[in-house]
C-alpha cells in the first residue's frame, strides 16, 4: 500500500500540466533572474562569472563601484509567464522572487508586482515596469567578502 | 449646502482665499450654522499648533513609498486625463491633491508632515522623471514590511538600471553556503501538486510548496540534491 502511494505521488509530481490546469493567459515575455555575489575579494571559484554586459552595468552603479568581481550563484530564465497568476523566479532556494503581472503595456514593458524572499522572509515588495535592456538590481545582505545582489531582467 | 461645499469654504477661509462671492456664501453659511465657524476655527488652531510644534521638515517612515504612491496617483490621473482629452498635454491636478492635503479631516491628522514632504521631497523634476523614463525600467512603489531594513530606490542613468538597496539586513554568516542552480523552465502548482523547476536538461531542480500562509517552502529532499 505504501509503495502504491509513493508511486501515485511520484506520478502526480511528474505528470505534465494540462492547459486547463493553468490559470491566466501565457505572455510572450521572458524574465531572467540571477543571484549575483559581488565582492572586493577573491571571486567564488565554484560560480561562473556574470555576463560581460551585465557585469559592466553592475560596475557602473555607485553603490557597487567598489566591487571588483561579480559571479553568478544561480539563475532562472523564465519564459513561461502567466498573467493574473503567481509566478516564481528561483535562481536559488535561499533567494527567490514571487511576482504577479497584469500583462505587457503598449511599449513592451512588463508590469509586475514583485516580492523578494530570503528563505521565508519578505525583504521588499515593489510595483515595477520592467523594460528590455534596463535591469532591476536589488542590493541584498552582506555575505563573506561582499554582498548579494538579485538581478531581474526582461529579455 | 452640501458637506463637500462646506469643506471647500472652510479650507478657503483657513487659507484666507475666499473671493467676494465666496465670502458672501461663507457669511450666509456661518449665519445659518454657527457650528461651522467653530469647526473652522478649531481646524485653523490645529494647523497653527502643528506648524509651531512640528519641524518644518521631517523624514517620515517609508518616504520613498509615500512619494511613489503620490507619483503613481499623479500618473494615473495623467493617464485618465489623456484618455478623456486625447491630444492635450499631460497635467496633474495640483488643486485636487492640495485640497486633499488641506481638507480639515486630513489637517486634523497629519497634514503638516505630508505638506512638508510634498514641498521638500517632491518637486516638479521628480514628478516628470518616471514619465520621461518610459524606455527604462520604472519602480513605482517600494515597501519593506521589515522595520530593520532601510530601503532606497533610484534609477541609475549611468548604468541604465533601477537600483533598490536594502540596508540593515543582518549579514549572512560566512559558514552558510549560498548556492543556486540554473533553472530553465517551470511547471506551476496545481491542485494535484506543487510548482516544479527544471534545469536545461529537464532534471528537477526545485520543488516549491508554499505553506498555507503563502510562505515559500522548498521540499527538503530536493534542496539537498
Amino acid at each position: 500500500m505504501r509503495a502504491l502511494l509513493t508511486l501515485l505521488t511520484s506520478l502526480l509530481l511528474l505528470t505534465p500540466l494540462s492547459a486547463e490546469e493553468r490559470k491566466g493567459s501565457r505572455l510572450d515575455a521572458t524574465v531572467w533572474g540571477g543571484l549575483v555575489y559581488a565582492t572586493t575579494g577573491e571571486s567564488d571559484k565554484n560560480a561562473s562569472p556574470v555576463d560581460k554586459d551585465l557585469a559592466a552595468q553592475l560596475g557602473k552603479v555607485k553603490a557597487f563601484e567598489d566591487f571588483t568581481s561579480f559571479t553568478l550563484l544561480g539563475e532562472h530564465n523564465q519564459d513561461i509567464i502567466f498573467s493574473d497568476f503567481t509566478n516564481w523566479v528561483v535562481p536559488s532556494n535561499n533567494f527567490n522572487l514571487q511576482f504577479e503581472t497584469k500583462g505587457i503595456d503598449e511599449k513592451g514593458g512588463l508590469n509586475l508586482m514583485l516580492k523578494l524572499w530570503q528563505e521565508e522572509r519578505v525583504l521588499v515588495k515593489t510595483d515595477a515596469t520592467l523594460r528590455q535592456k534596463s535591469p532591476l538590481f536589488i542590493g541584498g545582505p552582506k555575505w563573506r567578502e561582499g554582498r548579494l545582489i538579485f538581478v531581474v531582467v526582461l529579455k | 449646502m452640501n458637506q463637500e461645499r462646506k469643506e471647500q469654504l472652510v479650507t478657503l477661509w483657513i487659507d484666507d482665499q475666499l473671493s467676494d462671492a465666496e465670502r458672501a456664501e461663507w457669511d450666509a453659511a456661518v449665519a445659518s450654522d454657527p457650528s461651522m465657524l467653530e469647526e473652522a476655527k478649531a481646524a485653523k488652531n490645529t494647523m497653527s499648533m502643528l506648524k509651531s510644534e512640528i519641524p518644518a521638515t521631517q523624514e517620515p517612515p517609508y518616504a520613498d513609498f509615500f512619494n511613489s504612491q503620490i507619483q503613481k496617483r499623479i500618473r494615473e490621473e495623467n493617464s485618465a486625463n489623456l484618455q478623456n482629452n486625447p491630444g492635450t498635454a499631460a497635467t496633474f491636478s495640483l488643486d485636487g491633491i492640495l485640497n486633499w492635503l488641506r481638507s480639515p479631516l486630513t489637517l486634523a491628522s497629519a497634514a503638516a508632515v505630508a505638506i512638508a514632504l510634498f514641498v521638500n521631497g517632491f518637486g516638479p523634476g521628480d514628478a516628470d522623471a518616471p514619465v520621461l523614463a518610459s524606455n527604462h525600467t520604472v519602480v513605482e512603489t517600494v515597501f519593506t514590511p521589515d522595520s530593520a531594513i532601510n530601503v532606497t530606490s533610484k534609477f541609475d542613468e549611468y548604468a541604465d538600471a533601477h537600483v533598490i538597496l536594502l540596508d540593515g539586513i543582518d549579514a549572512i554568516p560566512e559558514d552558510v553556503e549560498i548556492r543556486g542552480k540554473s533553472v530553465a523552465s517551470w511547471a506551476p502548482a496545481t491542485k494535484f501538486g506543487p510548482a516544479r523547476f527544471f534545469d536545461a536538461d529537464g532534471k528537477l531542480a526545485y520543488v516549491l510548496h508554499p505553506t498555507p500562509t503563502g510562505l515559500p517552502h522548498f521540499l527538503p529532499f530536493v534542496r539537498d540534491i
